[in-house]
């Protein structure tokens, strides 16, 4: 699935990890970082790379992977 | 191609390993990071099928895209001291620097241990002045980065940020561009909404904290006016600012830089906020004009709304309802580096000598072949008019004390000449302090009108449209500013304003008489940083194509043997048609030469012409473009021709060179490659060389790649020249 493949791209370089491993069901909890400010990153290197625009409530309540692949598909 | 089109491209393809493989060849003259991603995912997929096919395919083809894939499958397969070297091998591939590779790159290099090499890749990212986009997703990374290296910086510095927005979303963005420029910052943020109380307050944490500088940005909310009328409030607005700075003076000792209010997204009253006596739009401006006005002696003003001509509108409804962030997130790096502009004023780090080159930079066009008249400056042409309002730009930055040099690879007097004649010229001999003109290279160049200015590499900005001679500068003096841009004078003109690198806080009037006191002429010397221009020209990656001239070079060739000057042992000219005659006659030997590059392909950039007599060739015309002087192409060319020449069974070679005003830059090319003089120097100044083929041994080119291999030169019966190759 590319978008998973983009997305473990993004979330290794605003978490700074090289390593890290992601799936569908990685959420908010199980990265030790991901906060508020981690969350406006992670929504704006999403749109930029994937040319989409979130609405407001899709870009503060998405909180996990699974979550942000539904978002993206819905828009493209 | 972005990242949808991509896997469509490779959905559609029966065979994906030829859909790989073609899209490599079909790109393989150009780079850009949205593909390479987009296609990386679809590559490892591959290459998890078949590993071997997979790298057999990218070695099939040398381009920076194949090599960076190499380098993502190396970091796919934990082989990240291959991916760092394949990385830099890919950069080196491309013409200009791109932040995305660069601090991947850094990242590898962290990963490795070698943290030098980590901040220089950074460093060299953030200087290309990336969107935000770039501070968004490697934020984290610049952030551990920055703070590790706050230790090894050159200088220090404290700053706070206040304000009614949440600015602690703003300071990593403001941290990042301190360390681009060599500053270690250390940034304090007030708590939410208490801004005013820590200034108040003799023993708040913001006393404690000591800053040098103290950053004020207010937006429009600050204020609050009504669509009309706020005229009281708008007055006691500034007085209660005027208070605060008081007291920033009295309980310590910080240059205060005030950012003006910006405009307010919305006008509910329409023009009626600008024209009446108290719009609100009309006392914003008041108020900012005011602020100026009222600003104690060390402070400096900034206006908001400037900052919005490079990203975008400086304040964001939507980010203010969000977070209060201000300002707008998109124009963040901006601010930013408008910040540390006024910091390296303060502290003395202003740039404060402009060094330029002349061809293709002030002026459209190459003065030594295209002649004063040729060259394009002024009206009525829309290029001529962009280089004269690069000009302006600066004779304005001379006018304010920044001292004008230049560094242009041409005869002096060419060189000069625009300056004393040319009438649409802005930019005059007066104006510059010293003025270099010759054949050696730049960093040579720039070093020695540095000696010779006193000035230190660290204030000098230098700026050229071509991206071999920027490449060379940063590399041999990365104490000097680069300017990047895409070699346009707009883009020239826009990129040395947006690099803020000259920005003042006062002007005296020893600014505005500096310029005088640095009149010195320069003199000409030749370089000689030979060892490290042999590496720097390997690494540009050349390849001479060349063959017997035929009918699709005929036009191409006949222009650069009336056209060329400078380069030109003989200046013998000839029309198309004489060439075309000479071309059926066995007794002519022609041959073209065309280069490439890392930077693209430079077209037919050589002509050699001889004479077949008996055991000696004589050369008629050994000519070549100007434009990839100094990299031993003419060495490359002779060695051709001696390759020819012995293979006819020839013995001897011999020439002349006959001087013009415009060919000195070839006086000695004869001896160079070997000949030896024969028989007197003329009254014209013509002088005889021959070269016995057997002694000389054929001049060296280590750097330039042949890549006519295929060519095969045979003369058929009736003595015409064919050349059979891919060309």
């Amino acid at each position: 699935m590319t978008t998973l493949d983009t997305l473990t791209e993004i979330f290794r370089d605003v978490f700074d990890s090289m390593s890290l491993e992601i799936s569908a069901d990685t959420a908010i909890d199980d990265i030790e970082d991901w906060d508020s400010v981690a969350q406006v990153n992670l929504v704006l290197s999403i749109e930029s790379a994937f040319g989409v625009r979130f609405s407001l409530d899709q870009a503060t309540g998405t909180n996990s992977v699974g979550g942000f692949i539904a978002a993206i598909e819905e828009l493209t | 191609m972005n990242r949808e089109s991509a896997a469509l491209f490779f959905d559609c393809a029966e065979d994906r390993w030829h859909a790989l493989s073609y899209l490599l060849r079909k790109t393989a003259d150009r780079f850009s990071m949205e593909m390479a991603d987009a296609i990386v995912p679809e590559f490892l997929r591959l290459a998890a099928e078949d590993n071997r096919r997979a790298t057999d395919i990218l070695d099939a083809v040398t381009a920076p895209l194949s090599i960076y894939l190499a380098a993502r499958l190396a970091i796919e397969e934990k082989r990240l001291a291959d991916a760092f070297t394949l990385i830099e091998n890919a950069m080196a591939h491309l013409p200009r620097p791109v932040p995305e590779l660069l601090v991947r790159h850094a990242k590898l290099a962290r990963e490795t241990g070698d943290s030098r090499c980590a901040n220089e890749s950074l460093r060299a990212a953030l200087m290309t002045r990336p969107d935000l986009a770039f501070y968004l997703r490697h934020g984290k990374f610049i952030d551990k980065l920055v703070r590790a290296a706050e230790g090894t910086q050159a200088r220090h510095c404290k700053i706070a940020v206040l304000g009614d927005a949440s600015l602690e979303l703003f300071s990593p963005t403001l941290r990042a561009s301190c360390y681009r420029d060599g500053i270690g910052a250390g940034i304090y943020c007030s708590e939410f909404g208490s801004w005013r109380q820590d200034i108040l307050d003799p023993t708040s944490a913001l006393y404690a904290f000591d800053p040098e500088f103290v950053v004020i940005a207010l937006t429009h909310n600050d204020v609050n006016l009504p669509p009309e009328g706020g005229g009281n409030v708008a007055t006691q607005y500034v007085r209660d600012l005027n208070e605060l700075y008081e007291k920033l003076e009295k309980n310590g000792s910080a240059k205060i830089i005030q950012f003006g209010l910006n405009n307010p997204p919305h006008a509910s009253w329409g023009g009626l906020e600008e024209q009446m006596k108290q719009g609100r739009r009309r006392l914003l401006s008041k108020i900012n004009s005011e602020l100026v006005d009222t600003l104690p002696p060390n402070a400096c003003f900034i206006d908001s709304e400037r900052i919005s001509n490079s990203g975008g509108p400086i304040f964001s409804a939507e980010q203010w309802h969000r977070a209060r962030v201000y300002p707008a997130r998109e124009v963040a790096p901006d601010f930013a580096d408008a910040i540390t502009a006024r910091i390296r004023a303060a502290l003395g780090l202003s740039a404060k000598l402009l060094i330029v080159d002349l061809d293709n930079t002030l002026w459209g066009g190459v003065v030594g072949e295209d002649g004063l008249d040729g060259i394009v400056i002024g009206a009525p042409d829309p290029r001529g008019e962009a280089y004269l309002e690069l000009q302006r730009y600066i004779k304005d930055l001379s006018e304010r004390g920044i001292v004008l040099a230049v560094c242009s690879k041409n005869n002096e007097d060419d060189a000069r000449l625009p300056f004393q004649k040319h009438d649409m010229m802005i930019l005059r001999e007066d104006d510059i302090s010293v003025f270099r003109a010759d054949w050696s290279d730049k960093a040579s160049g720039i070093t020695d009108i540095a000696e010779t200015l006193k000035l230190g590499l660290e204030s000098i900005v230098f700026l050229d449209d071509n991206p071999m001679e920027r490449d060379w500068v940063r590399e041999q003096l990365p104490e000097v500013s680069v300017v990047e841009n895409d070699g346009s004078p707009a883009n020239m003109l826009a990129a040395l304003d947006r690099g803020m690198y000259f920005e003042n806080l006062r002007i005296t009037d020893e600014d505005r008489t500096r310029r005088d006191s640095y009149m010195v002429t320069a003199d000409l010397r030749q370089a000689t940083a030979e060892n490290s221009l042999e590496n720097f020209l390997t690494g540009l990656d050349m390849r001479c194509e060349h063959g017997d001239v035929d009918d699709l070079r005929l036009a191409r060739v006949s222009q650069l043997v009336n056209k060329t000057n400078q380069f030109n042992l003989t200046t013998t000219r000839y029309t198309e048609q004489q060439i075309a005659e000479m071309l059926t006659s066995p007794g002519w030997w022609w041959h073209w030469f065309k280069l490439s590059d890392r930077y693209g392909d430079h077209g037919l950039i050589g002509v050699i012409s001889a004479q077949r007599i008996t055991t000696a060739w004589t050369i008629d015309l050994f000519l070549m473009s100007c434009r990839v002087l100094g990299r031993e192409v003419e060495n490359f060319m002779a060695a051709t021709l001696w390759d020819a020449a012995q293979n006819a069974g020839a013995q001897e070679l011999r020439a002349t060179y006959m001087p013009t005003s415009k060919n000195t830059l070839v006086e000695d090319l004869l001896p160079r490659l070997g000949f030896k003089p024969h028989g007197a120097r003329q009254s014209s100044g013509a002088q005889t060389y021959t070269c016995v083929l057997a002694d000389v041994p054929a001049p060296r080119h280590e750097s330039i790649v042949d890549v006519s291999v295929d060519d095969i030169i045979s003369e058929n019966l009736d003595g015409r020249n064919i050349a059979q190759s891919s060309a």
